[in-house]
């Protein structure tokens, strides 16, 4: 287990290279983690770890290739939570103002 | 490979290093072995599976120390004191690594459900605030 000294941390991991066939598949992965080791009084403290894959190295004849991994159902999400936000912004900002006589 | 990942377990520890022992158990489920699985051969072709893990665990600690005396014994520390904590981990499929002779492809994994949950959510909340606003002019 990692020491808990940090509050938040990113970084790029390398996993297991494996040779299948002719190539030689390198997995990159990207692992956030956000550790409050001290958050309230020093005898609790909390982590959460996110580690998800970011991209794929093929290597053939020398020639290295990067191939990015996306992960196309949060970016789906995130993208609808953005167009509601700015919906809802965009709805109450358009709100017929009240006539105080 | 068959290993359970998401089985529930309640577990006592005795020592500070049982404890991060046991925390341990769950920081190893983000490890990059969790996040792309072992190669699964079927023929020619190769598929390796990448996944999301999250792992969140938090604990607590307390103490106490009272001083009691007896009549017929010297003044002592009475010493009370417990901990808890918890964790959860949870992986998802992201994509699929399609390995062949000729190319190696990447296949996102897409879980419908969650995206017609966050779709329904999405619009009810633009439905409810233009309900509002509607409310509001009249």
């Amino acid at each position: 287990m990692e020491k808990q000294g940090h509050i938040l941390k990113l970084q790029m991991v390398r996993g297991t290279p494996h040779i299948i066939g002719d190539r030689l598949l390198t997995p990159i992965s990207q692992r956030i983690s956000l550790g409050l080791p001290n958050w309230l009084s020093p005898d609790e403290g909390f982590v959460l770890i996110n580690q998800k894959p970011k991209a794929l190295i093929i290597e053939k004849d020398g020639h290295a290739q990067e191939r990015p991994i996306y992960d196309i159902q949060s970016l789906i999400i995130i993208g609808l939570w953005i167009f509601t936000a700015f919906a809802i912004i965009m709805i109450s900002r358009n709100r017929p103002k009240e006539n105080h006589q | 490979m068959s290993e359970i990942k998401n089985e529930l377990f309640l577990e006592a520890v005795k020592t500070p290093a049982e404890g991060l022992a046991l925390l341990g158990k769950l920081t190893d489920a983000a490890s990059p072995e969790a996040v792309f699985g072992q190669p699964i051969q079927q023929g020619d072709t190769t598929v390796i599976t990448a996944n999301s893990v999250s792992v969140g665990l938090g604990f607590g600690l307390g103490g106490s120390v009272q001083q009691k005396n007896k009549a017929d014994q010297a003044d002592y520390n009475e010493v009370d004191g417990g901990g808890g904590g918890g964790g959860s981990t949870r992986a998802r499929p992201v994509a699929v690594i399609k390995i062949t002779p000729d190319e190696v492809s990447v296949q996102p994994i897409i879980d419908i459900t969650a995206i017609c949950l966050a779709f329904f959510s999405a619009f009810g909340a633009i439905f409810l605030a233009i309900l509002k606003t509607k409310k509001l002019a009249k």
